[in-house]
């Protein structure tokens, strides 16, 4: 299991576990002291990041077509914070 | 509005996230009012984030070794150690427009009853988003309260805690931290941003002295709210036994990120 720690700027402590399978990811955690609501989307969000590419590009536009489709308000996370913190875990 | 007011006293972790579930489900069944609950941990109890992994913030073994509590809670935010204290809970129905609708307003108005509790101390303090209630002492600001939030089923929850007295070795003691090499200076500086409400006033505060302060407080903050003392329905009671038995005392919910 890969671990990294982000603390975002005038945000929360984010911590990301990661397990990759080649280039893809295999098992992801966004875990952290942050909010979300509603708070069962995170776990939605993580299944659907499951075999995306490591790719900055990639997660990001994925992350955003998830949020669009599964509204969710974050407090002490953001998007480009989740996504930098995957790819630091690598 | 009129809220119904419980003070359900000391409680296990286990049972105290499980009352506030359970009042949440019977207010969105319309079989309970609006509510607002003043508790505290007995034993001891440390409470998780609904984002955080357990074995990775709390040292398990230190907590059954000074017999203390762990639950994660159904919100999101920090680990807390919930050691003297007072506890409070508000559950308001979003569509009653009583509590503002965006979250970091709504925040603002529920801790407002803190604010005002503190007041009524002689304590000026201050919200800072998103969560966290400061007071200054020697011109140090210090965080005396943190609260966190969830809406389900159309009902705002907000808890939170207002510290009375702060263990800051303790806590540290049954939190694990990133580095321990850097342990010390996080204890100091905890030590220096952290306050209780009888270190800020120098004196012995009860919880119970709290307590009726803070329904003082929010009773001001609330404006055109009533409070009703009440108990626990009978439903409340079953449900939160089957919760705190069947979800908050399990490793399935309290470890399952």
């Amino acid at each position: 299991m890969r671990k990294a720690l982000y603390k975002v700027p005038n945000g929360k402590l984010l911590k990301i576990f990661l397990e990759t399978t080649g280039e893809k990811i295999s098992y992801l955690r966004i875990s952290g002291d942050f909010f979300a609501h509603p708070e069962e989307n995170i776990e939605k969000l993580e299944a659907s990041l499951i075999n995306e590419k490591l790719d900055a590009n990639a997660l990001t536009a994925k992350m955003e077509l998830f949020l669009k489709e599964n509204p969710t308000i974050l407090f002490g996370v953001d998007t480009p914070s989740i996504v930098s913190t995957i790819l630091n875990a690598i | 509005m009129n809220f119904r007011l419980l003070q359900t006293g000391r409680l296990p972790a286990r049972e105290n996230m499980a009352i506030d579930e359970a009042v949440l489900n019977n207010i969105a069944d319309g079989k309970s009012p609006p509510t607002i609950r003043f508790y505290g941990w007995q034993p001891s109890a440390i409470s998780i984030g609904y984002f955080q992994c357990m074995e990775e913030e709390v040292d398990l073994s230190a907590c059954a070794k000074l017999g203390v509590d762990y639950v994660r809670r159904i919100t999101g935010g920090g680990a807390v150690f919930h050691n003297e204290e007072l506890t409070y809970s508000v559950h308001i129905p979003v569509s009653a427009n009583f509590a503002p609708n965006g979250i970091l307003e709504s925040y603002k108005f529920i801790c407002g009853g803190i604010i005002n509790g503190l007041k009524n101390f002689g304590i000026t303090a201050q919200f800072v988003p998103l969560n966290d209630i400061i007071v200054h002492i020697n011109n140090m600001p210090k965080k005396i309260s943190g609260n966190a939030q969830t809406r389900k089923r159309g009902i705002i929850l907000q808890h939170g805690t207002i510290l009375l007295k702060v263990d800051v070795d303790k806590m540290f003691s049954l939190l694990k931290v990133p580095s321990e090499k850097l342990k010390g200076k996080l204890i100091e500086d905890v030590k220096q941003r952290v306050t209780g409400l009888s270190d800020a006033l120098n004196r012995e505060v009860t919880f119970e002295e709290a307590e009726q302060v803070f329904i003082k407080g929010f009773l001001e903050a609330f404006t055109g709210a009533q409070f009703s003392k009440g108990v626990l329905t009978q439903e409340e009671k079953s449900q939160a036994e089957k919760l705190a038995a069947e979800k908050y005392g399990t490793d399935e919910w309290n470890k399952k990120r």
